[in-house]
């Protein structure tokens, strides 16, 4: 509000150019405002400001891709959890079925069975997953905590047994395309930013556009609503499940593309990295509400917390304790933000 | 004409001793020159050890050392901070891998930037870290089944907890169970997930001594799980030896009181020490073990620096108290 009358009384006593660039910040101003992240990109933009200023190094090209690959992976599952959010549900069992994937796929470039097979494979075991949790959730009618709770201890556990809880190295065993998009860049973009951005990009687009993600809005905003209406809901979130399912499982073969080895720790504690990604990109956990963008946003803005903790040399004794309070303090600027909107 | 000669050579060689004393010595460094130390799991009490001989060393020479890290055991995130140490572009790293393979390539392109990395306490061997200086988990788990067997005399029935997936400690079961097979009375009967947690490892020792009452020797990879199984032990109101991996100052006040039997420690003092002293003496040249290390692209430190175990029992817990703990607060700003 006082940005507005700031910008109302310079514009009455300036030049006329003046009065267009006040405007033109106030209109854009106002169409920031007017979409859901708006408040969310302000918040990142000045928090890059703020870095920016704080840290030499935090500018710089090999720190910005370096924290780009860091959350481009995670980034990937976020776009699948905020869609089982946005469905009333949620997916706790996303770091495990990463893992599992990697491991699988490993397991078959190992036995030298032919590296695209291998990853068919790896879609298929995560396809699988997702399929389990959106039958048992949806047809019959578990609660998606706890079956998704299962299905992480199962992942995990199937990690375990077929690793013996070591890794299986790949180092040299990857085919040329699976090491170009694990390590390749293109226009100085590594190839795994690339595959994030066009997940989130794909996704934001869908889940704005398609008839079928609409129909999920719906059911997680009012699922009682949703059956009288008759959608066929447990279809819709078999369909959500496996979508999350595949995009862990396309995260879990990029995670060995990078780093050349499957280990079944892979993605530990990744679910609450990623539920804490999607709330603060504006998914509310009761299900109706969440975009992939701000998803997106949510996992970049968590990416340059930790970022700047480590080149400001923040000891590690206080890194969780920091990253904890800018979190609640960013979701409570974006909730009061919100609230004055819709006031 | 011969005198003249001596004469000139003796002088020059005054000169050139005198010339020699007034240079600074090249152990000298400078405050501006910072090295940094990375672990996963940060803030764990084992790298303050590795930290205090770091900081040691740093101030002998006059540099500056930082410490950071992940605090989880997450391999994208390890990566992820070495990866924004290098961008500050730093004299060296001293890093402890959580993982062999996703290092490789954020070694060597960081030492293609010009920054000294070697590796302490968990290795990757394919990249081209200068060295590795640590305990061998596997020899280290090896010593740890000798002094087993020793204490229970050759037989028994032996039961282990364990964390899945921790690369360090599978190598020292890997050991452990290696140096176990020479005695064919040591049976291990019985295994379980501690999860590098003191009561789930209490938890499940209790289980295992249920169900297997003839156990006489418990062994656990890592000291956290060790206070654990130590408290089981006690509660089933038995009287088993139970060893453990590591050393600070609970553990060993459970040793202390006769609560568990001993602990294996590592020197981290020492990784931390000829961490930097390795970076330090790489980065300003002061080696040349072979003349045309540098063309040849060799690292010119020994590949591998053994820093040794030692086994703590309560005969000797004394000498290993750890020194006031100055490393902590010299961590970070």
């Amino acid at each position: 509000m006082e940005i507005n009358v700031k910008s109302e009384e310079s514009s009455h006593g300036a030049d006329a150019q003046q009065t267009d660039a006040g405007a033109g910040l106030r209109r854009a101003w106002q169409a920031l405002r007017g979409i859901r992240s708006g408040p969310l990109v302000l918040l990142i933009a000045a928090m890059v400001g703020i870095f920016w200023v704080l840290s030499p190094y935090f500018g710089t090209a090999e720190n910005l891709s370096t924290t780009a690959l860091g959350f481009a992976i995670n980034g990937i599952v976020v776009i699948g959890m905020v869609l089982t959010l946005i469905s009333g549900g949620v997916d706790l069992s996303v770091g495990s079925v990463l893992a599992v994937v990697g491991i699988v796929t490993a397991r078959f470039i190992d036995a030298g069975i032919g590296h695209e097979f291998a990853v068919l494979i790896g879609f298929a075991a995560g396809l699988l997953c997702g399929l389990v949790n959106g039958l048992l959730i949806g047809k019959v009618g578990l609660n998606p905590l706890i079956t998704t709770l299962g299905m992480m201890g199962m992942a995990r556990g199937a990690s375990f047994v077929i690793t013996q809880g070591t890794s299986i190295s790949l180092y040299n065993k990857l085919s040329p395309a699976m090491t170009y998009v694990g390590s390749g860049a293109i226009l100085g973009v590594p190839m795994i930013v690339v595959a994030f951005l066009l997940v989130a990009v794909v996704g934001d687009v869908l889940f704005r556009r398609a008839g079928a993600a609409r129909k999920v809005f719906y059911l997680g905003s009012n699922e009682k609503a949703a059956i009288l209406s008759g959608l066929n809901v447990g279809r819709l979130k078999i369909g959500v499940y496996i979508f999350s399912g595949l995009l862990a499982a396309a995260a879990g073969i990029l995670t060995i593309c990078r780093f050349k080895v499957a280990t079944p720790l892979a993605g530990n504690g990744l679910e609450l990295t990623a539920i804490s990604a999607a709330v603060i990109g504006g998914a509310s956990l009761n299900g109706g509400e969440g975009s992939a963008f701000g998803s997106a946003l949510g996992i970049l803005m968590l990416a340059l917390i930790r970022n700047i903790l480590v080149l400001e040399n923040v000891s590690v004794y206080w890194q969780d304790l920091i990253a904890g309070i800018i979190l609640i303090g960013a979701v409570l600027i974006d909730h009061m933000s919100h609230q004055r909107r819709t006031r | 004409m011969k005198r003249k000669l001596i004469l000139v050579i003796a002088l020059l060689a005054i000169v050139g001793i005198a010339a020699s004393f007034a240079q600074k010595s090249p152990l000298t460094g400078d405050k501006k020159e910072t090295y940094y130390m990375i672990t996963f799991l940060s803030g764990a009490e084992y790298w303050q050890g590795c930290f205090l001989g770091f900081q040691e060393a740093a101030d002998q020479l006059g540099v500056t050392v930082k410490y950071t890290g992940t605090p989880e055991y997450d391999i994208t995130k390890a990566v992820t901070v070495f990866d924004q140490v290098v961008a500050m572009k730093p004299a060296g790293i001293a890093l402890a891998c959580m993982n062999p393979e996703p290092f490789i390539e954020p070694i060597n392109k960081a030492i293609k930037a010009g920054i000294k990395v070697v590796t302490f306490d968990t290795d990757s061997p394919n990249s081209n870290r200068g060295t590795y200086v640590s305990t061998d988990n596997y020899s280290a788990g090896v010593s740890a089944g000798k002094w087993a067997a020793q204490k229970i005399g050759g037989k028994g029935a032996v039961i282990y907890t364990l964390r899945p997936g921790q690369l360090n400690l599978e190598q020292r079961l890997a050991g452990f169970k290696a140096a176990l097979e020479k005695y064919p009375d040591i049976k291990i009967v019985a295994n379980g997930n501690g999860e590098g947690d003191t009561a789930k490892a209490a938890t499940v020792v209790g289980q295992m001594l249920q169900a297997h009452p003839e156990t006489n020797f418990v062994f656990c990879a890592n000291g956290i799980e060790m206070i654990g199984a130590a408290n089981a032990v006690k509660e089933a109101n038995k009287k088993i030896p139970v060893l453990g991996f590591d050393m600070d100052n609970a553990i060993l006040d459970q040793i202390k009181a006769d609560v568990a039997w001993a602990t294996i420690a590592q020197d981290t003092w020492s990784m931390g020490f000829w961490s930097l002293m390795s970076m330090y003496t790489w980065k300003h040249s002061l080696l040349s073990p072979m003349t045309a290390w540098k063309s040849g692209g060799f690292a010119p430190l020994p590949q591998y620096i053994q820093t040794g175990v030692a086994l703590i029992t309560k005969e000797n817990t004394q000498e290993f108290l750890m020194r006031p703990k100055k490393a902590a607060d010299s961590w970070g700003k």
